[in-house]
């Protein structure tokens, strides 16, 4: 049974796919470019200091962001 | 002591005279063909951060 | 075939995700022989070299590591503009190479299949395959060269192993219209403005699994432990700090050995130029004017290039981009962008460099905010400053017990430039350039070990450019101070043509034929007068007339300072005084009442002042191509200086209130 959540929810290291990536700005296309679009697998893998950023793992390799743009991608595992 | 005279102040000319150029070179700030005044090297050779 | 008409020598385009191994390939490709400079109207560096394909020799253009050519920054315009052959006096390249990291292959390639679109021939160089296959992955080379119908060619960026090869398949691809290997499928999914970027990366996903054999996901593996310890939650931070002090200590300790044989090579030089020369105005200018100047400058290279090794090697291995994550909290807090995080770290070599590198940053308003604040991230200029204020007032000593007080100062002074910096940018962005906040989206790219020959290029550039600073600015400003201040001599000199005599001035002067000691001589001279008039404004600070002038001189240039004390306490000094060093200079010298002029205190203050006042005239010039106004660096001068005048003030006069005049 798989569980909806947005990434900044993920439990770290729980694999999941991503299955929406909300906002239509610049940020929300560059996360695209970067590889975050709906279908591909990742991985929370640890959080900064005071909780902001994230890293987040896809496509083999690290990617950092902070929670807002997390907020905005939607999850299922 | 003429002969050094004349020396030193042929040098001292020539530092004003270089200091002036260096002035000039720096506030033609609207020329963009040299990038710096040979000073502190902006080729910088630093790597880019990623994103 | 190009767009300005030009006789066409070849040009190729290296294109590339950062950290892709990109620069290394141009550099094993091009040797040493690269050029770098501006392109016309924008502020982008530029960087050529020539490659040779068989015999012809090609003109290799870096372009600045990207990971899109849609472009949202600058970096990205200029090089997709280059591409399409648009970007004035640049020709079109008639191919592109891709450098494509075999361990990042799905998001490198996303890049590649934009430069298909561009309609420019493409060869993939693929790197890294060593780290690849010792992850235990594998790949088709020829499946992948197939799928993408372009060919692949597996390169050693670091030894340029496959340059050969990949000289060959570039040539095989000039003149040959590039096929895009893929089609945009118009269905459901991959309607709207980003359908085509899932267009892209299902084609990668596809031909990856068809290229690729992924064993168990391993790869990080060493990466990931290390960061668990680096990037802790808590000891992060705390490491961060501990490094930054092991540096600053290496550095003190591992130069002061040379730094002192420098020092002495100079007074021996100087010593000997005093002896063998007649007595005379040139034996002057060259024993108290040039050699003292110059060479009070030259003694820090050691420091200098210490300094360098250590950005290198952190910025190298990677680690930059972690403290970059430790701090980014911090940093959103008044609004900086995570992409400041690099230009503010170049700065603390040259804020120049830095300021430039800002380009990447997208918002104007955050790229304004961080160029304002650049120049408090200490510069390598202010380094000389710091070691011999340390030095004289604060060698020796030790905090708990291991830690040299010397480190802790230097830090300290780091440390402040950075917390002003960041609260000047609070205000900035709450004020003035006040903008929504900027998102923050970064590569932690894995560990890895510094690429030593890099880094000691780099370094030996570095010293270059310091020498040959050394030789021009500050030669000719120790020149002109010294003039200053041997000018005009105030007393009856024999067989001096051309000059006045003059009368000579109060003060125990026995007759008319003796000159005045030289001590005497520098209070008249032009740089005395000077001197004498700024002093009531920087007395409140501490500071004599004579770190005055000093203080004036820096302004042309940070180093200066030392020059110009180690001028004046020549310059200064009696007849048949020894030569000393600096740092002894220093802690001798004496205020026109007898007092010491130097207290450790004052020395405090004195690297106060030059954490926060802008004092070099080149930045000020950049700021203001790169802002394109004048109010911005006007600005900058100004609250600057403000700033940095009270932050004296304030550490002197609480410094005396808590007793410790």
């Amino acid at each position: 049974m798989a569980e909806n959540t947005i990434l900044t929810n993920l439990p770290i290291g729980r694999e999941a796919r991503v299955t929406a990536v909300k906002g239509e700005g610049r940020v929300t296309r560059r996360l695209m470019e970067m590889g975050v679009i709906p279908g591909v697998a990742v991985q929370v893998v640890k959080m900064a200091p005071f909780g902001d950023p994230i890293e987040v793992r896809l496509r083999g390799y690290s990617l950092a962001m902070r929670r807002t743009e997390a907020d905005a991608i939607e999850v299922s595992f | 002591m003429n002969i050094q005279y004349i020396i030193v102040i042929a040098i001292i000319l020539g530092a004003f005279a270089y200091a002036g150029l260096q002035l000039r070179k720096r506030s033609r700030a609207f020329s963009l063909k040299k990038a710096c005044g040979d000073d502190c090297g902006c080729n910088g050779g630093s790597k880019k951060l990623p994103s | 075939m190009d767009t300005n008409g030009h006789n066409s020598q070849i040009t190729i385009a290296l294109a590339g995700n950062p950290n892709a191994g990109k620069t290394t390939l141009f550099n094993s490709l091009t040797g040493l022989k690269q050029k770098v400079a501006n392109y016309p109207g924008v502020t982008v560096e530029r960087k050529e070299g020539p490659w040779t394909l068989n015999g012809k020799t090609a003109n290799l253009i870096d372009l600045p590591g990207l990971y899109s050519l849609d472009a949202t920054s600058l970096d990205e315009h200029i090089a997709s503009d280059i591409i399409r052959g648009e970007q004035a006096g640049v020709q079109k390249p008639d191919a592109i190479v891709a450098v494509v990291d075999a361990t990042n292959l799905e998001r490198n390639l996303y890049l590649v299949m934009q430069m298909f679109e561009f309609g420019v021939p493409v060869v993939i160089a693929l790197t890294m395959i060593d780290v690849f296959e010792k992850q235990k992955h594998e790949i088709d080379i020829e499946m992948l060269s197939a799928r993408l119908k372009t060919p692949v060619v597996a390169v050693n960026a670091k030894s340029g192993r496959g340059r050969n090869q990949l000289a060959a398949k570039v040539q095989e691809v000039l003149h040959t219209t590039p096929v895009v290997p893929y089609e945009f499928n118009e269905n459901a999914e991959n309607a709207g403005p980003n359908g085509k970027i899932f267009s892209r990366y299902n084609f990668i996903s596809e031909v990856v699994q068809d290229s690729v054999w992924h064993s168990d996901q391993k790869s990080h593996r060493l990466s990931d432990k290390i960061d668990r310890v680096l990037t802790h939650k808590f000891f992060g931070l705390v490491i961060l700090v501990a490094i930054l002090l092991v540096v600053f200590q290496t550095i003190f300790s591992w130069a002061s050995l040379p730094m002192d044989l420098l020092e002495k090579g100079f007074g021996a030089i100087s010593d000997f130029v005093r002896a063998e020369m007649p007595p005379g105005i040139l034996t002057d200018l060259l024993a108290d004017g040039i050699i003292a100047g110059v060479g009070g400058v030259v003694v820090f290279l050691p420091q200098i290039l210490l300094l360098f090794l250590f950005i290198s090697l952190l910025e190298d291995s990677g680690y930059m981009a972690r403290a970059a994550f430790l701090l980014d909290k911090l940093m959103s807090r008044v609004g900086l962008h995570g992409k400041a995080f690099l230009p503010l770290i170049s700065s603390f070599a040259c804020a120049i460099p830095g300021i430039m590198a800002t380009r990447t940053i997208e918002s104007r308003r955050d790229r304004f905010a961080t160029i304002m604040i650049a120049p408090f991230m200490s510069c390598s200029a202010r380094l000389p400053v710091y070691t011999l204020m340390i030095g004289a007032f604060f060698g020796g000593q030790y905090v708990f017990g291991f830690i040299s007080m010397g480190a802790v100062l230097m830090l300290a002074m780091y440390a402040l430039g950075i917390i002003v910096a960041i609260v000047v940018a609070g205000i900035l962005k709450r004020t003035v350039l006040k903008a929504p906040p900027p998102p923050f989206l970064m590569e932690l790219p894995p560990y890895r070990l510094p690429n030593l020959r890099t880094v000691f290029q780099n370094m030996f550039t570095r010293a270059l450019l310091f020498l040959k600073r050394a030789g021009t600015v500050i030669l000719a400003i120790s020149i002109i101070l010294w003039a200053l201040m041997y000018f005009p001599r105030s007393s009856q000199q024999s067989a001096v043509s051309g000059q006045q005599p003059e009368v000579s001035v109060a003060g125990n002067i026995p007759s008319e034929s003796t000159p005045l000691p030289e001590s005497e001589q520098l209070k008249h001279s032009f740089a005395g007068k000077l001197g004498h008039v700024i002093e009531p404004v920087i007395q409140p600070l501490g500071f004599d007339w004579k770190i005055g002038v000093a203080l004036i001189a820096s302004f042309a240039a940070r180093e200066v300072l030392v020059s110009t004390l180690s001028i004046i306490y020549n310059v200064g000094k009696d007849e048949g005084a020894e030569s000393q060093t600096l740092i002894a200079a220093v802690r001798d010298a004496k205020t026109d009442d007898g007092k010491p002029a130097w207290t450790p205190l004052t020395a405090l203050t004195l690297m106060v002042f030059f954490v926060l006042a802008m004092q070099c005239m080149s930045t000020v010039a950049i700021v203001r191509r790169e802002t394109n106004s004048w109010s911005w660096p006007l600005f900058m001068i100004g609250y600057m200086t403000a700033l940095a005048y009270l932050g004296a003030f304030l550490t002197y006069q609480g410094g005396k209130l808590l007793g410790f005049g």
